[in-house]
């Protein structure tokens, strides 16, 4: 609610302002503003993908302004013609959105000197994947003390009222229903499957969360032992103490790209190509890959190392092998509904 | 009419009060008030009087001493079964109330049933002369009618004893007089003993029968009007009712119940000892100014006039006698009483022997 | 002390006789940042596409005929009464010690009271998601006493959740319940007793009709608060219980159904107005309204 007002009287008053002072809208040499995600991600922004970007042009001004994919989308929205934004970073759910609403410029594939380097996976002509986010399993090792090995294994005995999962609110939360029926022999256009997994899974459930970030915190607190997870996440907790440690399912690992984008009608193509190219280029990715960032990275150049190549993927061959990807084109088209049900249905 | 079959009496046994920090609030008060009395309790403010009508009510626990109400000791019982019934200096209605609710709460709370609660609080009303306010709420009438209505809740509960709270000290000055008649009416109507506490020394000589006056928590005169304004037994009584012109001397002879003072001022004067002096006694004489007069001959003690002041029916002059004590004199203003310049020397004496009432110091 | 006919000749001047310039600075601020974009989203939601352009009472209509969005309503508007009521009951007690407390105590009651305010939402809802956790205080010490064997469920439950949003709510209960209490006459309560009524019937008779602006003004502000707060609902209630506020957050964020998610707030906004309205007749119905003296 708070945020919700918060985020319409933003764009309410934008665009008020917007027709109360036209001069506004006058294109004015701004410094390339990139809106990164809050927290882990804009410090290793800050630190690697930045300083990169700089070096490489000429010291070029450059504006961390990190927020929610929804705000971004809402806020390039709101001033179309002259968006606040240079460069998004998405989640294939709102990726799909801001593209469908025509707010994001094709990237110049053929102007870039790494685009053919990324597996195909993260090769999209409306904005590459410059990095991956991995879903797995996350248990607590001090009491699970044999790890689990499958998503099917969160429906054992062994774990009753001891499960954490999400709701669909979030990429993960849809991303793992979607997993899971697909185990059952279910698609990204059918998960009844699923749904009716998620029934059994009840006496198992100890929590739904809110969203991922609530996962970490009942960890700490003991309330739950195992639940769906994301990689980097757990890389956080760990690095805090928590006795955290993630798993790739035997099934594979769920992989989300996030994807990077030129704003439409951007004043700064240039710089925000420049930061994009930054960004897929092989000397960042592999800074990003090693720790404490522990970014999956997405640039068949970079050689696998450290806690990801012994956790998820040696080599891009594995990686490929070991990942699942997803179409949320066709997610997308059902989710309102999924939500809708799991609104309905899940409750514990 | 609130038919009292037999008013009771109330006897403070020795009431000793200390507050937590210990500060003593009365000490060792005894009065014994017969039934259908009206008693004042007056005293300035920190006297202790209050904290005397709270012991009375239940409010406050006395530290020693018991409270007497007809042949009960009621020390042990809660204000709410003491059956005393309290007027407030700011009334107290209740102010979500209607007059009649309020007339009707004590009714109510010994679960009189609804009509015969309003049947009697319209009855009290007429008495209090409020008969067509019943419906009203508290602040939609004036203070006087306000008071009249406190009264009324009061008596509707035909307690042993009444307690008026400073009452009259919110009313203007010409709705006092009025309501302190209809108050003495009311209460000779009801027959109920009461207790008034008051730092008004008129309020306290025109209503009550008898007057307890307070000082620093201790009894300093229990008597009637009359005794306390014309035989006040200390130098406190003596000063705080009426006014009171103090002269230092010493004793120059004694004789049953007076003395001769030697005044500081020059001359001699007979005065009356409430308490015990002997000769060559340090001693505080009193004298009312309504009690002087000036003289030719060479008695009483000798001045120069300061100031004239005309009063209207009386006229006082200020003098200043010779060891530089201020003086005032009070005449009736006879026709042709002619006002004194300043600087005119004066000879000042008692009108009568026994008038001046001499204390220890 | 008022003189004896003030009270029925001269009123005391009203407030609303002050020129109304003074409230131009934040009329204006209102009428920009909030009925403004109040309009806004009533316009967005009389449409009946996510793309908002064909128009239509669709949203509302979809709203008020499905069962499951009235459920979510009716439990959001429960989970407010429930939390006003809990923080009334345990809030009044304490309001009335204050006005029957030394200063010294009567700082600390106040120091106690305000503490939540003084911390952030997010920290004040994590305190509570250690409290009632599995390995929290609650389950330790009930544990630790041999009166469980297992550990309670208290966070994502119904009970928590009102217990958390109790108790950040709780200065905004206490506050007016203070000021109302103290404004009325101590001698009142004396003079009921001396009048022959118990402690019980001087309460409910006195001092509870008296208090009832504070109770109005306290349970209006708690109600309103407990139902939109979004954080505390989500950390400490879970993904499972849902209620308007992350109803309207998950159609706007997660489905970028933007008229529906404006239709639920309008709809939330008029239901949230519907209880206070209650509210406040039932305070100008509890006569000595605001004359506590």
């Amino acid at each position: 609610m708070m945020l919700d007002r918060r985020r319409l009287l933003t764009s309410a008053l934008t665009l008020g302002a917007m027709h109360a002072f036209p001069g506004l809208s006058l294109a004015q040499a701004r410094p390339l503003v990139f809106a990164t995600f809050t927290g882990s991600w804009e410090e290793a922004h800050k630190a690697v993908l930045v300083p990169a970007f700089r070096k490489a042009n000429a010291d070029a001004a450059i504006v961390l302004d990190p927020m929610l994919s929804v705000d971004q989308i809402a806020k390039v929205n709101a001033a179309k013609a002259n968006p606040p934004i240079d460069v998004m970073l998405h989640d294939p759910g709102p990726a799909l959105v801001a593209i469908g609403q025509d707010l994001v410029d094709p990237f110049p594939a053929d102007k870039s000197a790494y685009y053919k380097d990324l597996i195909p996976e993260a090769q999209d002509a409306m904005g590459p994947a410059p990095f991956f986010q991995v879903v797995g399993l996350t248990y607590n090792p001090e009491t699970v003390k044999t790890p689990p090995t499958s998503w099917a294994d969160l429906w054992k005995p062994e774990f009753k009222g001891k499960v954490g999962i999400t709701n669909l609110n979030s990429t993960l939360g849809t991303g793992w229903l979607v997993e899971i029926a697909r185990m059952r022999g279910g698609s990204e256009a059918n998960v009844d499957e699923g749904f009716k997994a998620l029934e059994e899974l009840k006496p198992n459930l100890a929590a739904v969360a809110a969203n991922p970030g609530a996962l970490a915190t009942l960890f700490q607190q003991g309330q739950i032992d195992i639940s769906p997870g994301n990689f980097n996440a757990i890389q956080i907790l760990k690095a805090r103490g928590v006795p955290v440690e993630f798993v790739a399912p035997k099934e594979g690992a769920i992989a989300f790209k996030t994807t990077i984008h030129i704003v439409k009608n951007s004043p700064n193509k240039e710089l925000a190509f420049k930061l994009i190219e930054a960004a897929l280029s092989p000397e960042v990715q592999t800074t990003l890959m090693n720790s404490p960032y522990l970014i999956v990275p997405t640039n068949t150049k970079v050689a696998m190392s450290g806690e990801i190549a012994k956790v998820l993927a040696k080599d891009t061959a594995e990686l490929k092998k070991k990942f699942v990807f997803q179409d949320w084109k066709k997610i997308n088209e059902q989710r309102a509904s999924w939500i809708e049900k799991f609104n309905r249905d899940i409750k514990i | 009419m609130a038919s009292v079959s037999e008013a009771k009496s109330l006897v403070l046994d020795r009431i000793t009060h200390r507050f937590a920090s210990g500060t003593m609030a009365v000490s060792d008060i005894n009065l014994d008030v017969k039934g259908g009395e009206i008693i004042a309790l007056l005293g300035p403010s920190g006297c202790g009087k209050t904290t005397l009508l709270r012991i009375i009510a239940g409010f406050i626990g006395q530290s020693e001493g018991r409270v007497i109400i007809g042949n009960d000791v009621v020390d042990a019982l809660p204000p709410n079964r003491r059956a005393v019934g309290i007027v407030f200096q700011n009334y107290a209605l209740f102010p979500h109330l209607s007059i009649t609710e309020n007339v009707g709460y004590g009714l109510a709370a010994r679960g009189v049933d609804k009509a015969t609660r309003n049947k009697e609080a319209q009855r009290l009303l007429d008495m209090v002369q409020l008969g067509p306010f019943g419906e009203r709420l508290p602040r939609q009438l004036s203070g006087g009618q306000q008071q009249r209505v406190a009264l009324a809740r009061a008596l509707a509960i035909k307690p042993s004893i009444l307690l008026l709270d400073e009452p009259f000290a919110a009313l203007d000055k010409n709705l006092r007089l009025d309501m302190q008649i209809e108050v003495k009416r009311l209460q000779r109507m009801a027959g109920t003993t009461t207790l008034i506490v008051t730092h008004d020394q008129e309020e306290a000589l025109s209503m009550a029968d008898r007057v307890a006056v307070l000082s620093h928590g201790h009894l300093e005169q229990f008597g009637t009007p009359s005794e306390i304004y014309d035989q006040p037994q200390t130098l406190f009584v003596n000063s705080f009712v009426g006014t009171a012109n103090k002269m230092k001397g010493v004793v120059v002879a004694t004789d049953a119940g007076g003395a001769k003072v030697a005044l500081e001022a020059g001359g001699e004067i007979i005065a009356r000892a409430p308490k015990p002096v002997s000769a060559s006694d340090k001693v505080t004489v009193c004298l009312r100014p309504e009690h002087l007069t000036f003289v030719s001959d060479d008695t009483g003690f000798g001045g120069e006039i300061g100031m004239a002041l005309p009063l209207g029916a009386t006229v006082v002059h200020e003098i200043k006698a010779k060891d530089g004590t201020s003086i005032k004199i009070s005449q009736a203003r006879t026709g042709g009483t002619p006002l004194r310049e300043a600087g005119t020397p004066v000879r000042v004496a008692p009108l009568a022997a026994g008038l001046a009432t001499v204390f220890p110091e | 002390m008022k003189s004896a006919t003030a009270a029925s000749t001269t009123a005391p001047r009203d407030v609303t006789s002050f020129s109304l310039g003074l409230a131009l600075p934040l009329g204006a601020a209102f009428a920009i940042f909030f009925v403004l974009p109040l309009a806004q989203l009533f316009y967005l939601s009389l449409h009946n596409d996510t793309a908002a352009t064909v128009w239509g009472l669709g949203q509302y209509i979809k709203f008020l005929t499905d069962p499951f969005s009235l459920s979510v309503l009716g439990a959001t508007l429960l989970l407010g009464a429930e939390v006003t009521l809990a923080c009334l009951v345990l809030g009044y007690p304490i309001a009335w010690l204050y006005q029957r407390s030394g200063s010294r105590v009567q700082t600390l009651i106040i120091m106690i009271v305000l503490l939540p305010l003084l911390t952030s939402v997010v920290v004040r809802t994590f305190a509570w998601i250690v409290i009632l956790g599995r390995q929290g205080i609650i389950n330790s010490v009930l544990q630790s006493l041999g009166l469980i064997g297992t550990p309670l469920r208290m966070i994502y439950t119904q009970g928590g959740l009102i217990a958390a949003l109790a108790q950040v709510q709780m200065p905004l209960m206490v506050l007016p319940l203070i000021t109302a209490i103290g404004r009325i006459d101590p001698n009142l309560s004396d003079a009921s007793a001396s009048l022959g009524a118990g402690s019980w019937r001087t309460f409910v008779k006195v001092m509870l009709p008296l208090s009832m602006p504070g109770i109005i003004a306290g349970c209006t502000l708690t109600y309103a608060a407990a139902i939109t707060a979004f954080i505390t609902q989500s950390l400490v209630g879970g993904g499972q219980m849902l209620f308007m506020p992350m109803y309207l957050y998950q159609q706007a964020s997660t489905l970028q159904n933007w008229p529906f998610a404006a239709a639920i707030s309008i709809i939330f906004l008029f239901a949230v107005l519907a209880i206070v309205a209650l509210f406040s007749t039932l305070g100008r119905r509890a006569r000595g309204y605001g004359d506590a003296r």
